[in-house]
């Protein structure tokens, strides 16, 4: 076994030498503190601003809005009775008196729907979604009354002339949800 | 001719070990030609792709969108130090043969825009503009599912023939006529469409998909299928949504796997992490992942709809990219033989 006896000119080498790690050490701790600090800060920084916010409906508005959700919902179901009544029916996964059955529970839906809607009495601000949502519903009806004519006579021109409208409808129904329902579709 | 240690040229002698040596060449040559043979893939057409954004979904918070990315206040970790995400929603562009096939169609009603904080904006034809390609020229599309993000457009490309999945379609209905009304609804509440199953399928978009039937222009796809050589729809059924489908499709570059939603991040795909649950089994998104890593042989080549970071570097099959109008981005993923670029 080998052993080294320490001098006192090596005892001095080595305090001298943990000071000298000990600073460096401190150094460096605050030059990555820093880094860190400055990166965050960084991000911070680059992190993307919210839009600025839309005005708020007025107490008047945001009781309407309110109103017509709730009709909102029986319109869009019924929006959706129509389109899969004329999907399967085309894709031949229905037959005609299940279709007949379907776009006429569809079409007593909008009918019902339409009275609620007229009970309504929007601010004057919105008359126009009022209006725009009423003519959303009379497409719909009208959609419907002309898919119904092919239980009539068979034939399957109607519902490419009903589509369309239908279409429309949902156009529009997606502009008034704009206005008064901001946020109804977020990103999927 | 051979040459001796003192740089003479000798003639080398017939029968010699000279003849055998290049017998023995000839062998060694042939074997490794057979092996290489064997190793290159069967040829079969290869088709240009480009990627284009149709919008950003702006500011969209980190933890909605990928749950293991939640925000963290003054976590230095990478992972959890983003407060939002700018997500593109990107549309795929694959050219071959006599075909021209977008994969998804983005959204165009102008009305999404302030309810989705969205900006970035372009139709989607005035984008298939900037590569050569009218509207009217697209004769496939294949929607990785029937959300109105990726759905939207449809009724612009009167030529096209969409591909959807049965299941989808079933999927829908099931969500819409559910008995539940907290089930079946559209929205849960005003001002919020949440998560229900039915979440993300306005009248509008089932109105378009339904045009398609309507005009004889649909596919109801039930699974796989191989909707020109060598692109092939696979189903990835509930990894976003209910009839979630991916699409394979060969390049220069190897195969590309498209994946709309049930691919949203690319990084998700590469760390495993689940990304845009909305109607998502997180088990078949997963699977959905690995089943880009069997046909592509990684991930780098799986194509994501959301990924923030599209169009850079970072995600290196998007880095070939140039500005488009209103500063939109469209990159050139993989040009087939003969196919001329057309970055600007």
């Amino acid at each position: 076994m080998v052993t080294f006896r320490r001098g006192p000119s090596q005892v001095k080498f080595l305090v001298v030498g943990l000071i000298i790690l000990t600073v460096l050490g401190v150094l460096c701790a605050s030059l990555l503190r820093e880094a860190a600090m400055a990166g965050r800060t960084a991000a911070a920084d680059a992190r993307p601003s919210l839009a600025p916010p839309r005005p708020a409906l007025t107490p008047a508005e945001e009781a309407y809005a309110h109103a017509l959700w709730a009709i909102h919902g029986d319109i869009k179901s019924a929006a959706f009775t129509l389109t899969f009544s004329g999907l399967r029916y085309k894709l031949k996964e229905l037959q005609v008196r299940a279709f007949e059955t379907g776009v006429q529970a569809a079409s007593k839906s909008f009918s019902d729907a339409e009275e609620r809607v007229r009970a309504l009495a929007p601010p004057v601000s919105l008359t126009q979604v009022h209006t725009q949502y009423l003519d959303a519903v009379h497409l719909f009806q009208r959609s419907a009354a002309e898919m119904l004519k092919v239980t009539e006579d068979g034939r399957d021109d109607h519902l490419l002339v009903a589509q369309p409208l239908s279409q429309e409808a949902s156009e529009k129904l997606l502009r008034v949800g704009n206005m008064i329902w901001p946020g109804e579709y977020l990103p999927n | 001719m051979n040459h001796d240690r003192g740089g003479a040229v000798v003639k080398p002698r017939r029968g010699t070990k000279v003849t055998k040596r290049f017998h023995i060449s000839v062998l060694l040559a042939l074997v490794v030609l057979a092996l290489s043979l064997g190793s290159v893939p069967a040829q079969g057409p290869v088709y240009s792709v480009w990627l284009v954004r149709n919008s950003v979904f702006k500011d969209v918070p980190a933890g909605a969108f990928m749950p293991d990315r939640a925000y963290v206040p003054n976590s230095t970790n990478p992972m959890n130090n983003q407060v939002f995400f700018q997500l593109p929603v990107n549309v795929g562009v694959i050219k071959g043969g006599k075909d021209v096939i977008l994969y998804d169609t983005g959204w165009k009603q102008q009305d999404y825009l302030k309810m989705t904080n969205s900006v970035n904006w372009v139709a989607l034809p005035e984008l298939l503009n900037r590569l050569g390609i009218q509207a009217g020229d697209v004769t496939k599309i294949v929607i990785g599912h029937g959300h109105w993000d990726h759905a939207g457009q449809l009724s612009d490309f009167p030529n096209a023939v969409l591909y959807v999945q049965k299941a989808e379609l079933e999927g829908i209905e099931w969500a819409l006529t559910y008995p539940n009304p907290r089930i079946s609804a559209v929205n849960t509440s005003q001002g919020g469409c949440a998560r229900t199953p039915a979440c993300g399928y306005p009248p509008l978009t089932l109105q378009e998909i339904y045009g398609k039937v309507l005009s004889g222009k649909a596919v109801i796809v039930d699974g796989s299928m191989e909707i020109a050589p060598g692109v092939i729809i696979h189903p990835a059924h509930r990894a976003h949504t209910a009839g979630s489908q991916l699409l394979e499709v060969p390049t220069t570059i190897g195969k590309l796997v498209f994946g709309s939603d049930a691919y949203s991040s690319w990084e998700g795909i590469r760390d495993w992490m689940i990304a845009n649950p909305q109607q998502t089994d997180t088990v078949q998104q997963f699977l959905a992942y690995e089943k880009c890593y069997k046909i592509t042989g990684g991930y780098q080549n799986c194509v994501a709809a959301h990924e923030p970071l599209s169009y850079s570097d970072k995600y290196p099959i998007t880095k070939n990219f140039w500005t488009g109008p209103n500063d939109s981005r469209l990159a050139e993923v993989a040009l087939a033989p003969g196919e001329r670029t057309r970055k600007p």
